[in-house]
């Protein structure tokens, strides 16, 4: 080759380079260069990085036939290949990346990864910075981590520079066809490495900036949508208790004007219960909504004796029903009662599921809610069951969705309310629901505070 | 003799409903909107028993409650609030009882007959 052929496969092979903004095809393009039989024309080619983080070399690409019949193939392929003055053009567009990476040369190549302080090479180029000749079985400062899994004979070893620093090096020798490397060779693969060198760099910078953008964007995002929940769940909650306030002006004095309407006034009086009912709704909506609103703030934890908060939830359902016929069966496990979280919000949960229970079983003469607990790994169960005839499949689908709900007078948050508090007490909720006979929510607390 | 009953409440229509209502049973009631003003009126009109919202602006129905308890242990005070979250807390407070508000004040009048007969 004469050296203005030399010049212009640098030109070309330094267009290829500096043009593509992937990196995984800026190494495919870099030893295809060095390999290509108008390029350099080296049998096979290796590069290696360096990872700074955790100071070791890694094998990065290998490319090269793996065997000497398919070294051939190749070459008598490339005979036909005329790419004068179209080699950038080439290198681009014409590779096959991935009948590249799929050769036992290139599995070889990269499953290397050593310490650089194991490796003399590198400490030849800190002194150097040149490329180097090396006959394997002469050479005693050798990596010997490469040549655990590759035959080397002769080879050429070429430094990546980039802004003075090293960040690899790239491996070349003539396996195959035994061609001794010149000392031209040599020169030509330092200049193509330096060029290769600079665009690995502005790539892997660029990768590098684009991952931080990338988490940046992403922190971002969440800490204005938990910034902006928490500010929506404070105004919700400021706007109902003043909305709870007007109410029950509203509901007092509504009281006190029911005594001055007659007993005998039939349609009055169908209208102050409507009224009356309608303004019941209003008041349990803007309690439910309230209660809903607040869980976004994060409420404070503590160990509980969750015995103690099911026989408090248990004892308000059972003062707030009217409905005699339901029989409360209460079977605690003395030995599993220490739970973490908060009381208060757990206490909400039961008092929501048991709310449920007592509702379903309106209807029925003889309704039985049964509370059960339970060690379960890292958890305390508390399963919540009933004889109401279980959930149907459709509203399955719905129930923990905020507003759904299949009562005449419910607000559709009960649920809602639950699966949130379930969420920030670490805890887990799942449905046993057996259609025909009931339902059994079984809902599993934190028993240690989380690591 | 008519007892006296001490309501304090920020909003208005409760404070005149508390006032209508315990007047209906027989009591004579006076009424506060502010923490000071309550204070004020404690001292002036000895209260046989006294009704304290909690979530009020300015001075709250605990800090009103501490000093209350300060100026007349014996006085009951019965702290209400519109929500039952606050249940927990209840227990360690120097109160004499509590109530959930609700329109319907039957329990309320309850707690004030019980807490004026002992």
């Amino acid at each position: 080759m004469r050296e203005t052929d030399y010049f212009k496969l640098l030109y070309e092979a330094g267009i290829a380079i500096s043009s593509t903004d992937n990196i995984e095809q800026l190494f495919h393009i870099i030893l295809t260069s060095v390999t290509l039989g108008d390029g350099l024309g080296f049998n096979r080619a290796a590069l290696f990085l360096i990872d700074k983080k955790e100071a070791v070399i890694k094998g990065i690409l290998g490319i090269g036939p793996d065997s000497a019949k398919e070294a051939a193939r190749i070459w008598d392929g490339l005979k036909n290949l005329n790419l004068k003055g179209k080699m950038s053009e080439w290198l681009l567009n014409e590779i096959n990346i991935e009948a590249q990476s799929q050769s036992n040369f290139c599995k070889e190549i990269q499953s290397i990864q050593y310490h650089i302080e194991e490796s003399p090479f590198i400490q030849k180029f800190l002194q150097t910075k040149q490329a180097i000749l090396l006959k394997a079985k002469q050479a005693k400062d050798i990596d010997k981590q490469i040549t655990a899994k590759i035959t080397l004979e002769e080879f050429a070893i070429s430094p990546l520079i980039s802004r003075g620093n090293l960040i690899g090096f790239i491996l070349a020798d003539n396996y195959f066809n035994k061609k001794p490397i010149t000392e031209n060779d040599l020169n030509i693969l330092l200049l193509l490495s330096n060029r290769a060198a600079i665009a690995i760099d502005n790539l892997l910078n660029i990768e590098e900036y684009k991952q931080l953008n990338r988490m940046l964007i992403s922190a971002q995002t969440q800490l204005l949508q938990s910034e902006s929940l928490k500010k929506l769940g404070e105004v919700t909650a400021a706007v109902t208790h003043e909305i709870k306030n007007v109410l029950l002006g509203i509901s007092g004095f509504f009281n006190r004007l029911k005594k001055y309407i007659p007993e005998d006034e039939e349609k009055a009086t169908r209208y102050v219960e409507t009224i009356e009912k309608e303004l019941q709704r209003l008041d349990r909506l803007v309690v439910d909504i309230n209660r809903f609103s607040k869980t976004s703030v994060k409420s404070p934890q503590t160990y509980f004796d969750i015995n103690q908060t099911i026989e408090n939830a248990i004892k308000l359902v059972k003062e707030q029903t009217t409905n005699k016929n339901i029989e409360f069966q209460c079977l605690l496990d003395k030995n599993a009662k220490q739970c973490y979280g908060n009381t208060d919000r757990i206490e909400q949960v039961l008092l929501n599921l048991l709310n449920n229970a007592v509702d379903a079983l309106k209807s029925k003469k003889t309704g039985k809610i049964k509370i059960k607990t339970g060690t379960d790994g890292k958890y305390i169960s508390v399963s919540v069951q009933d004889n109401a005839g279980g959930i149907d499949l459709d509203t399955m689908s719905h129930i923990f969705k905020p507003f759904y709900t299949t009562k005449s007078n419910g607000t559709g948050l009960g649920l809602s309310i639950v699966k949130q508090i379930i969420q920030e007490q670490n805890a887990k909720i799942e449905i046993d629901n057996n259609i025909g006979k009931g339902v059994t929510f079984i809902i599993k607390l934190l028993k240690e505070k989380p690591q | 003799m008519k007892k006296k009953i001490l309501a304090v409440d920020d909003e208005e229509n409760i404070c005149l409903l508390y006032d209508e209502e315990f007047k209906d049973e027989g009591y004579d009631v006076i009424t506060a909107k502010t923490g000071k003003e309550a204070i004020k009126l404690f001292e002036k009109e000895k209260p046989d028993i006294v009704i304290l919202d909690i979530n009020m602006p300015e001075m709250n129905g605990i800090e009103i409650l501490r000093i209350l308890k300060e100026k007349s242990s014996k006085t009951p005070v019965i702290m209400s609030t519109a929500y039952a979250h606050y249940k927990q807390d209840f227990t360690v407070w120097a109160a004499d009882a509590y109530i959930i508000k609700s329109p319907d004040l039957t329990e309320l009048k309850q707690k004030v007959k019980e807490l004026l007969s002992t």
